[in-house]
């Protein structure tokens, strides 16, 4: 019997699988598949203070080994998702981690502190990466200053883990990294990169919004690169993100230095996959003669 | 309920031109399925080659022997390599998702409309129709004759069918929603109007249908990611009965939404 469960920054899960912001709902749609409380955690759509739209026109492009985004935080407000999910998802055992849009930086402290008050909520991830909105999202992320000042007002909002979700499109993340770990963040996780695809018949870009996150396997050898990074230049933990589909991919993650990860693309192809990485981690475990999944964390030889 | 399940192509045939058709070996007979429902389609298991899955709608399903069909039109990459399979090869299905048609026992009279590939998931409705007793005409759309599809099996339903092509090499002359506008003129209403197409037809018969005082409902075709309802890939706008504008899923709230509701090119 091997030990799964990890504890990430203060937030107790049964094993380190999520499933990453934008990608799984409020949980819901994927319910109809499996029982949501085998997954360590769950982060929830990016909710914002009002109700959002989104982008117009194409919001998803396929590209080689990924996919192209631009879906823009649509979302029904933090006072929908209070009312109407969070109620529903107290069912199930599993980490609810919320994910936290904004304009300003104000913004992120007030649905914090409105989700914190539902008590429904076990931890945060504060996006200040989303690529494809023009207004707040990446902006936050962009600097080290501004990163920091999003954390701190978040800070004072609430005491539960707050993990920051942050940019990997920007010139040195270790320095933004240090700078939301001293404004008191608990955790780190990442977002997309920001690509483009152009259609050539029409000669016009595929998404509505001309450029989009790129997500699953494509951005693997990446995340990775900057998990590993990370892991050297801060001490809190890091939520390893970016195309993993197999048992195998968490592995590479953890041993880079990632504590937990999140899956995201890979539930589009198939909504079994977090199920199917959760065995194919015991199984790896036991073979390799582990009885911890903490004891591979940052385990990379060097 | 949708199931992800692995399954067996029983037969993957030519149709005409670059239309294909799949038989699967679907447990349908353990599935409520209704026509105009879809499904997501792997065919790439254990790689990422295409990446993202497809979803195509169901043409028909036959419950007794379990199975569904599938039409498609190869387009790209991932229609192409899903037109090379043969049978016994597997694919993966996610389904059947999403909302089908909704059907109504007063209806005596009804319209199908379908232009290019969006002929197909009218088969399995009319078959469901006709079974009722349903007084069904068929009216297809195409750009020239070579592209005029399941003419045949409309027929074999008893539905009435009538042609209508771009260059007028085959029966009307004209787009689909002209041909639409002739009928109604010459022969009357109808209880229910249903409609898949490209866009330009589907806005063009809801606005139609709309003046004509019939209740129409057309099935939307989108890019999607995760055809569950999760990623929000395909959202369209939605005009409430309110005159609100609101989003709507695709693949979750639809396909099938009321012709009158659907802010086309929004």
């Amino acid at each position: 019997m091997v030990n799964l469960k990890v504890n990430f920054g203060g937030l107790s899960m049964k094993n380190p699988i999520t499933t990453a912001s934008g990608t799984f709902g409020y949980g819901e749609e994927y319910s109809q598949f499996y029982d949501l409380s085998r997954l360590g955690g769950m982060i929830l759509k990016g909710t914002s203070v009002e109700p959002r739209l989104g982008n117009k026109g194409y919001r998803i492009a396929e590209t080689p080994a990924g996919m192209l985004n631009s879906v823009g935080l649509q979302n029904p407000g933090v006072h929908y998702a209070v009312e109407h999910y969070l109620p529903w998802l107290q069912q199930f055992d599993v980490a609810k981690i919320a994910n936290i849009v904004g304009y300003e930086a104000e913004d992120y402290a007030q649905v914090v502190s409105i989700f914190d008050a539902s008590k429904m909520i076990d931890a945060y991830e504060i996006n200040i990466s989303c690529p494809n909105v023009k207004q707040g999202g990446m902006a936050h992320g962009a600097n080290a200053k501004t990163a920091a000042h999003v954390m701190e007002l978040v800070r004072k909002e609430t005491k539960l883990p707050v993990i920051v979700k942050l940019s990997p499109n920007v010139t040195d993340i270790c320095e933004i990294a240090k700078a939301v770990e001293a404004a008191g963040a608990d955790g780190l996780s990442i977002n997309t990169f920001l690509g483009m695809a152009i259609d050539v018949k029409s000669r016009r870009p595929v998404l509505g919004n001309i450029t989009g996150g790129l997500s699953g396997p494509a951005i693997k050898p990446l995340s990775l690169r900057i998990v590993y990074q990370l892991a050297h230049a801060v001490s809190i933990p890091i939520m390893g993100v970016g195309g993993i589909t197999t048992a195998t991919d968490v592995i590479e993650y953890l041993l880079a230095g990632a504590s937990a990860v999140s899956m995201g693309t890979a539930n589009f192809i198939n909504p079994f996959a977090p199920l199917d990485v959760i065995d194919g981690i015991v199984e790896w475990l036991e073979k390799e003669g582990e009885t911890d999944i903490n004891a591979i964390v940052g385990g990379l030889k060097c | 309920m949708a199931i992800v399940e692995k399954c067996h192509i029983l037969e993957n045939v030519p149709l005409q031109a670059n239309f294909f058709r799949m038989v699967i070996d679907f447990p349908a007979e353990e599935q409520e399925i209704r026509p105009g429902q879809f499904v997501m389609v792997r065919t790439a298991a254990d790689t990422v080659d295409p990446f993202l899955n497809r979803p195509m709608s169901i043409t028909n399903f036959n419950r007794r022997q379990g199975n569904i069909t599938l039409s498609y039109q190869v387009v790209g990459r991932g229609t192409r390599l899903m037109s090379e399979m043969t049978a016994g090869d597997k694919v993966e299905i996610i389904g059947p998702l999403g909302n089908g048609f909704t059907l109504y026992d007063e209806d005596e009279k009804i319209i199908l409309v379908g232009g290019g590939a969006g002929i197909f998931p009218l088969i399995g409705l009319a078959a469901i129709l006709t079974s009722r007793g349903k007084k069904v005409q068929a009216l297809i759309g195409a750009r020239n004759r070579e592209l005029v599809l399941c003419e045949h099996e409309f027929t074999k339903m008893g539905c009435e069918v009538k042609i209508s092509t771009d260059d007028g090499s085959m029966g009307f002359h004209g787009f689909a929603t002209n041909l639409l506008e002739d009928v109604l003129q010459k022969e009357g209403g109808a209880d229910r109007i249903y409609c898949c197409g490209p866009e330009p037809l589907m806005a063009g018969i809801a606005k139609i249908a709309e003046k004509a005082a019939i209740p129409s409902q057309v099935s939307l075709e989108h890019r999607m990611a995760c055809g569950v309802g999760a990623c929000l890939g395909c959202a369209i706008r939605i005009k409430t009965a309110e005159g609100e504008i609101i989003q709507k899923r695709v693949c979750h709230d639809g396909p099938v939404f009321a012709g009158s509701e659907v802010v086309f090119g929004g």
